[in-house]
């Protein structure tokens, strides 16, 4: 049933009528709610973690000495931790679940989903892969480990660092490329997933290397400058995504969203500042630890609280008529067909 | 339709709706078109995009209003008066068609001296007999100055819906006397002016709700186009018929078109939409109780038709096509009774039965309440839902012994005696029922025909299921059994039974489209009835061509004479003829239109006078000089070699008697008659009475409503008197294009129930805050006989009129819910009483009186009797792979 | 009878051949001519064997199906106007796909389930389809949606399987007004444009066609309409997104910031500090 309309002006209620005809839908979206719920928003976090920690630990392998092997073993097995659940995350939202390889049936970059499809596939067996070859050097495979002995770890990470860095960021892009306008309106979401995964990969590590007590010093110094400088572009890169919605960001700043939003933005804000302050305290300890592993703990929870709310914004945003209406208004990028004819006749 | 054939001849629309787009101004008043009827509204827009003005005169703002150019808003029962004042309108400002009006009507007739008109006589007719509220029709109160005064009742008073030929022979005799300069006072023109002469735009305006302003522009418009060049168009449905003036207001419309010249000519007419599937061909081949197929009277005990001889010399025309009237009768009884009937017995006449009363649906149902009848078929009919007084209906069938009821689904009729908002308790209803189930439309071969006359027929594509099977198939077999259980009687009375042709039966297995064989054994061949119903010569059985043909000799037999062609030769199915040619809206080989295949009746009347064409605009049918012919685009409805300047010799008879420029020969006088003597039983001319139910007095007379009006006085059919403070609104009725009727076949399917699936009613805004009620909230709507609730619709698609200084609210109720079905409402017919009206027992649905409150009923509403259909069909399509399924089957 | 293929994983990865192309075509919708019959509705639902879509009474005017869905294809819009001069003005439109010539949904698809068929028709093969739900988002005119009974996306299907065989879709076929027209795209635009100006002449001036023609980074629908009134009024955005028009530009941002930390990440972990 449609809410009635407010009675308290003077003309009687009209009822099933109004008196501008652009009101008579107006509890009707123009846009149906995407479908997406949990399921994404948990593979988008899970995701960026595996492709951010994937992504510093083969730049580690690429560009750093022997000391640095440790970390980017860490990097890979949590790479590939943090990968086994996406693909199932993604199954279960599919509407049509045994049909998930048919996301492979083609090879199609212009949809980014197609894109990204490929590049998770990708990525997972070049985690995969990389991961087998540290186990076969550590000689745990022994059937096949002399195969995987031979391959080139430097190798594998510069080949695996493509599929990572697309995995890390067409997330957002896919989004981006709807017409939701909450994800629709602003270019940087693809972008500020891109961050978000480089600084929850890099807390994840951190986080993984404090509670195993693995890694060298060096390494949580290089982990902690790195998830400071993530957090703190994610933090502005969010704050520019926020700015460039303009109207359509109404979606993800009001109601409880807002506040789920907040929260994202406070704890990758405060988690940047204990890691900063971490790095100016300096020295070592169970204190420092116990800092790193708050700061490591609040960024990935910045994270998915981003992922998360920006995802059900989706549903807001799509719902909201007036919104929807007033984003997809003439503009530049169309005068719209009824503007167009107008000035045609 | 008594009032299209006391004015034209023919009680049918006069037009096709085709030959709308010819229009140049159609006025649909009493019809909500784009929602009843919105295949054929399709000329209606296309008129419309040629530039035609299209005036929706209704109480509510409907489909049909969005699509019109111009929507005037009136109180429900005043159209006699939105008409009347067009006419004065006409008349005050001289823009009748004179060429047209003096030798095609009789405006020009002069009317005895005994007539007093009822502006003169405070609302009532000279004639009326207060002690039966009835006209004396057999006096000659009504008639032409000269006509002898008949000898007997012309129609006897239990005969409802005349025959035509009673119509006609209001004129027995001499010629008219006629004063083509109208100076006589007495002639039909001058009494027309007189009559009409207080129907102003202020009193429209004051009784009708409308302003002066929109009467004017659709009087306007209705004289502009009219004459030579243009022509304008009325099309009406139940909107008019349902009130107890409804034969009247169709008369007003029909003398509105015989003045402005738009009858017989492309793009006028008065377009009468009917209500149901086929329900004019169950007029023309009637279920009707006093006619015999072909619009002749059924014989009447209280005339004492004894011999066919007297019964003939009763129903006797001496002019007009009506003389054939011998020849119709005598083949319809060699039609009914084969060889055993011959001259010696009277050709079986004495089989005919003889009505005793009035024995129409409201009266029996009426008597059936009292526990006077004890059975009833009900085949495509639901009472229990679908009758004014429901209520009443409902307990009329719960006095029946029995109760036979054919459908394709358990509609109400079949389960009032255990759900419905009478709570019924099964133990005390005798009634044993018993559910037949119905073939649908693919299921059974047979002939419509549709509002336009047009008989159009349809193939079998597959057999029914299960037991299902065709109402034909079961009146057949039920035929048979009767004829078995009364085999050797030597009762004259089962003669007629015993007599009966029946041999209808297949002479070869029935063959489906597939090429299988019909597993059905004993359906009866369906062409062989239309055969039949078409006539054929005795002697070697070759079908009839045209009605010409028929005699009185019994050489010949047929079913219904107008229907004659329809099967003109062996193999030869004239209703199955599909051939549209593009860009033509005259298609005779489109299935085939009674009288003879006539699209447009009347159509002598498209030439002027002297045969030629009005206009070039406006051609139709003519007189082809050389050929000495009338052609045309359709079939010429006049004798096809009578020239124009043809005039009767003094003392012929019959056709003979019809002058070359008369178009409605139907008619003893060739006339269209703007002044009927007789054939209406409530008066010669249109005048406005309020609804029996009404908040507003009559402006013009003391006598409030239709004197001749009868109510019946029985406890469940009380009547809020005049301007009643507990029942002050005013209720209308109307249809929703998604559903159907009563609902019976529409509430059993998904698809539609989804597009409506609530019963509602409309009301304004200014009445929704008056009763504090909003959108969307329950309300209970009730009237003298009972309330139902429903939805509030509020919108300003209602309106609330100003009526003699004061606010009328009008509460508009849709018609198409009941307790039975996937979805369920309170229905309309709940409300409505019967009131019953002098010309066709027709009931008063569409003005009564109410009331509206906000909240529900205190006893729950009707839950759904069966489940939604989830899926319309789960099988896969047969024969069909996977890939070239429906998407909708895919899940 | 074709041999079918067993319904497993390979089904739908197999590729055949697809049919010649054929003239585009589509459907022009004047909503000057609407009644508000609904016929559409119902001969859609009919051909293609398509369920009901519930038994709200809604209260929005007449329109109890109140938008396009998985399983209601055509969808008539009831905008009911109360005149501020006094009266109504009640405004029908038959809305469908718009079968767009640059279709987002088709763009997004990452299984290639939708495509343009030889018709010109933006077609989901329900075959390939896993419902993944990205043209639901994708479509700017909320026409896509995902059933809950199979789980795939569905709209008009443009009656594919009608046209195969020569006949005309099914709403088309049934609207007793030619408010529905059916046809080559190119032709239908031309019989539009002269419909625009003939409405206009009769007094309709600010009426206007919805879609016949390119409109910025929007392209021209083959299916589109003759409407009178602005299109919010029957739920229609005035200027579509057309959401691949802003990827490139997203994937640059997202590249550059990746780039730039990813420098930053080589810097930093280049020597051990």
């Amino acid at each position: 049933m449609r809410t009635t309309q407010n009675n308290s002006d003077a003309r009687p209620d009209l009822g099933a009528a109004h008196l501008n005809p652009r009101d008579a839908y107006r509890d009707v979206p123009i846009l149906k709610q995407p479908t997406w719920n949990h399921e994404v928003a948990a593979y988008f976090f899970l995701g960026g973690v595996s492709a951010g920690s994937a992504l510093i630990g083969s730049i580690a392998e690429m560009v750093g000495s022997e000391s640095r092997k440790e970390l980017a073993r860490t990097a890979h097995y949590v790479s590939l931790a943090t990968l086994i659940p996406c693909p199932f995350l993604l199954i279960a939202d599919l509407g049509k679940p045994a049909r998930f390889h048919h996301m492979l049936r083609i090879f199609k970059p212009s949809s980014p989903m197609n894109l990204g499809s490929w590049a998770l596939t990708a990525h997972g067996a070049g985690a995969t892969v990389t991961v087998l070859c540290m186990l076969a050097r550590k000689g745990k495979l022994p059937l096949i480990g002399w195969a995987l002995r031979v391959l080139p770890e430097r190798l594998l990470a510069g080949l695996g660092i493509p599929s990572s860095f697309v995995l890390a960021g067409y997330t957002g892009v896919l989004l981006g490329t709807t017409s939701v306008p909450v994800w629709h309106d602003s270019p940087l979401l693809g972008a500020l997933f891109m961050s978000s995964s480089l600084s929850t990969g890099a807390a994840f590590l951190s986080f993984a290397s404090s509670l195993t007590d693995r890694g060298h010093e060096s390494d949580r110094h290089a982990l902690s400058l790195l998830g400071c400088l993530f957090s703190v572009v994610e933090f502005c890169v969010l704050m520019g995504y926020v700015a460039t919605l303009k109207h359509s960001a109404t979606a993800l700043i009001k109601g409880r969203l807002g506040t789920l939003l907040a929260g994202a933005a406070g704890a990758i804000c405060v988690g940047a500042l204990i890691e900063m302050a971490t790095l100016l305290l300096g020295g070592s300890g169970r204190k420092r630890d116990a800092l790193a592993l708050t700061s490591s703990a609040l960024t990935l929870v910045g994270g998915g609280l981003l992922r998360w709310a920006v995802v059900r914004a989706g549903r807001v945003s799509a719902a909201d008529r007036e919104g929807t209406l007033n984003a997809m208004g003439p503009s530049e990028r169309s005068p719209g067909w009824r503007a167009q004819n107008q000035t045609q006749a | 339709m008594p009032s299209l054939s006391a004015t034209f001849g023919r009680g049918a629309a006069t037009t096709f709706q085709e030959d709308l787009q010819s229009s140049d101004c159609i006025l649909i008043m009493g019809s909500n078109m784009a929602e009843a009827h919105p295949v054929g509204f399709r000329f209606v827009v296309k008129a419309r995009e040629k530039g035609a003005k299209v005036f929706h005169v209704d109480p509510h703002f409907s489909r049909t209003s969005a699509c019109a150019t111009n929507y005037v808003p009136i109180r429900t029962g005043t159209d006699i008066v939105f008409l009347g004042g067009i006419i004065n309108q006409v008349l005050q400002q001289e823009r009748w068609f004179k060429e047209y009006v003096l030798p095609y009507t009789n405006a020009a007739t002069i009317i005895n001296d005994q007539y007093v008109d009822a502006e003169d006589n405070g609302g009532v007719f000279s004639g009326f007999d207060p002690e039966t509220k009835l006209y004396e029709l057999d006096k000659a109160h009504w008639h032409y100055a000269g006509e002898p005064t008949p000898s007997a009742a012309v129609v006897p008073p239990e005969a409802k819906a005349q025959a035509w030929n009673q119509t006609s022979a209001a004129v027995k005799r001499g010629t008219p006397g006629r004063d083509f300069t109208l100076q006589h006072p007495n002639c039909v023109l001058n009494i027309l002016r007189r009559h009409y002469a207080r129907y102003t735009p202020e009193m429209v305006a004051n009784t009708c709700g409308c302003t002066q302003e929109q009467f004017l522009e659709v009087a306007e418009q209705m004289m502009l186009n009219s004459g030579r060049e243009r022509t304008g168009a009325i099309v009406y449905a139940v909107g008019w018929t349902q009130h107890t003036t409804g034969v009247q207001i169709i008369r007003a419309a029909a003398i509105l078109q015989l003045l402005l010249g738009n009858a017989g000519r492309p793009g006028g007419g008065v377009m009468a939409m009917r209500g149901h599937a086929s329900i004019q061909g169950s007029t023309d081949i009637p279920t009707l109780y006093n006619l015999l197929p072909g619009y002749i009277p059924q014989p009447a005990k209280s005339r004492q038709c004894n011999t066919l001889a007297d019964y003939l010399e009763q129903e006797k025309v001496e002019r007009g096509y009506w003389v054939n009237l011998p020849k119709f009768v005598v083949s319809l009884l060699k039609a009914w009774y084969g060889d055993a009937a011959t001259q010696e017995n009277d050709w079986g006449f004495s089989w005919v039965p003889r009505i005793t009363e009035d024995h129409s649906q409201l009266p029996t149902f009426v008597k059936m309440a009292e526990g006077k009848v004890r059975g009833l078929f009900l085949m495509g009919q639901n009472p229990a839902a679908g009758a004014p007084n429901a209520r009443l209906n409902r307990e009329a069938l719960r006095q029946l012994d029995w109760l036979v009821v054919r459908d394709f689904f358990l509609l109400e009729s079949a389960t009032f005696w255990k759900d419905g908002p009478d709570r019924p308790d099964p133990a005390t209803i005798g009634t044993e029922i018993f559910f037949l189930p119905a073939a649908a439309g693919a299921e059974k071969p047979g002939t419509l025909t549709n509002t336009q006359r047009l008989i159009q027929w349809h193939d079998k594509a597959m057999d029914p299921p299960g037991d299902c099977r065709s109402d034909l198939w079961f009146i057949w077999n039920l035929g048979r059994h009767l004829k078995s259980l009364y085999a050797g009687s030597a009762e004259p009375r089962d003669g007629g039974l015993l007599n009966l042709t029946w041999n209808y039966a297949h002479d070869q297995p029935e063959v489906l489209p597939d090429g299988s064989v019909s597993r059905l054994q004993d359906e009866p061949d369906t062409e062989k009835v239309l055969r039949e119903i078409n006539g054929y010569r005795i002697s070697d059985g070759s079908q009839l061509k045209a009605f010409d043909e028929i005699t009185d000799d019994g050489s010949t037999a047929c079913g219904c004479w107008i229907y004659t062609g329809v099967y003109p030769e062996e193999g030869c199915n004239r209703s199955r003829d599909r051939i549209a040619v593009p860009g033509r809206h005259v298609n005779p080989d489109w299935a085939f239109a009674w009288p003879a295949n006539r699209r447009m009746m009347y159509n002598r009347a498209s030439a002027d006078p002297d045969g030629n064409p009005w206009s070039e605009r406006k051609r139709y049918v003519w007189w082809d000089g050389e050929q000495k012919r009338w052609t045309g685009l359709d079939v010429p409805d006049f004798p096809l070699d009578k020239p124009p300047d043809y005039r009767a010799a003094p003392g012929a008879t019959g056709m003979d008697f019809i002058d070359g420029d008369s178009p409605f020969f139907m008619h003893s006088d060739g006339k269209g008659w703007l002044f009927a003597p007789g054939g209406i039983k409530d008066g010669p001319l249109p005048t406005h009475y309020e609804p029996v139910e009404s908040p507003a007095s009559n402006p013009l007379y003391e006598q409030r409503s239709n004197p001749t009006a009868s109510i019946p006085e029985v406890p469940l059919n009380p009547i809020a008197p005049p301007a009643d403070p507990d029942y002050p609104l005013v209720a209308t009725t109307y249809r929703l294009t998604e559903h159907y009727l009563s609902g019976g076949m529409s509430r059993f399917d998904s698809w539609l129930n989804e597009l409506q699936p609530a019963m509602f009613v409309e009301i304004s805004p200014e009445l929704a805050s008056e009763r504090g009620v909003q959108h969307g909230d329950w309300v209970v709507v009730s009237s003298p006989r009972s309330a139902i609730e429903a939805r509030a619709m509020v919108t300003p698609r209602m309106h609330s009129l100003r009526v003699e200084g004061r606010t009328v609210h009008q509460v508009g109720i849709p018609i198409h819910f009941g307790y039975a079905g996937e979805v369920t409402g309170g229905q309309a017919n709940e409300l409505i009483p019967i009131i019953i009206d002098a010309n066709v027992s027709m009931h008063e649905g569409k003005a009564f009186t109410c009331q509206v409150r906000k909240g529900r009923l205190s006893q729950p509403s009707d839950t759904p009797s069966v489940p939604v259909a989830s899926r319309p069909q789960q099988e896969p399509m047969p024969d069909t792979p996977t890939q070239a399924q429906p998407e909708g089957r895919s899940a | 009878m074709e041999v079918e293929v067993n319904p497993g994983l390979l089904e739908g990865l197999v590729k055949s051949e697809p049919p010649p192309a054929h003239v585009p075509m589509g459907f022009f919708t004047d909503s000057t001519l609407c009644i508000g019959c609904k016929a559409c509705e119902v001969a859609c639902k009919q051909w293609n064997g398509l369920p009901a879509d519930g038994m709200e009474w809604t209260g929005q005017s007449y329109d109890n199906t109140r938008q396009l869905s998985a399983t209601t294809w055509r969808h008539v819009t009831f905008t009911e106007q109360a005149l501020p001069q006094g009266g109504v003005r009640w405004l029908f439109n038959s809305d469908v796909c718009k079968h767009c010539t640059e279709a987002p949904c088709r763009q997004a698809c990452p299984t290639g389930a939708i495509i343009r068929n030889e018709f010109d028709n933006v077609y989901v093969q329900q075959d390939i389809c896993n419902g993944c739900g990205y043209c639901v988002a994708a479509c700017p005119f909320g026409v896509l949606a995902r059933s809950e009974a199979d789980g795939t996306a569905h709209k008009c299907t443009l009656c594919y399987d009608r046209q195969k065989d020569g006949i005309e879709p099914a709403c088309a076929k049934a609207c007793p007004t030619d408010s529905i027209v059916f046809g080559p795209v190119e032709q239908l635009r031309r019989q539009a444009r002269q419909r625009l100006d003939e409405v206009r002449a009769k007094g309709q001036p600010q009426a206007y066609l919805y879609g016949a023609e390119d409109a910025g980074e929007y392209k021209r629908l083959n299916a589109f309409f003759l409407l009178t009134e602005e299109p919010a009024a029957y739920n229609l955005p005035e200027a579509p997104y057309l959401p691949s028009a802003s990827m490139r530009r997203k994937y640059m941002w997202s590249a550059a910031v990746g780039l730039g930390l990813s420098l930053l990440s080589a810097v930093i972990l280049r020597e051990p500090t």
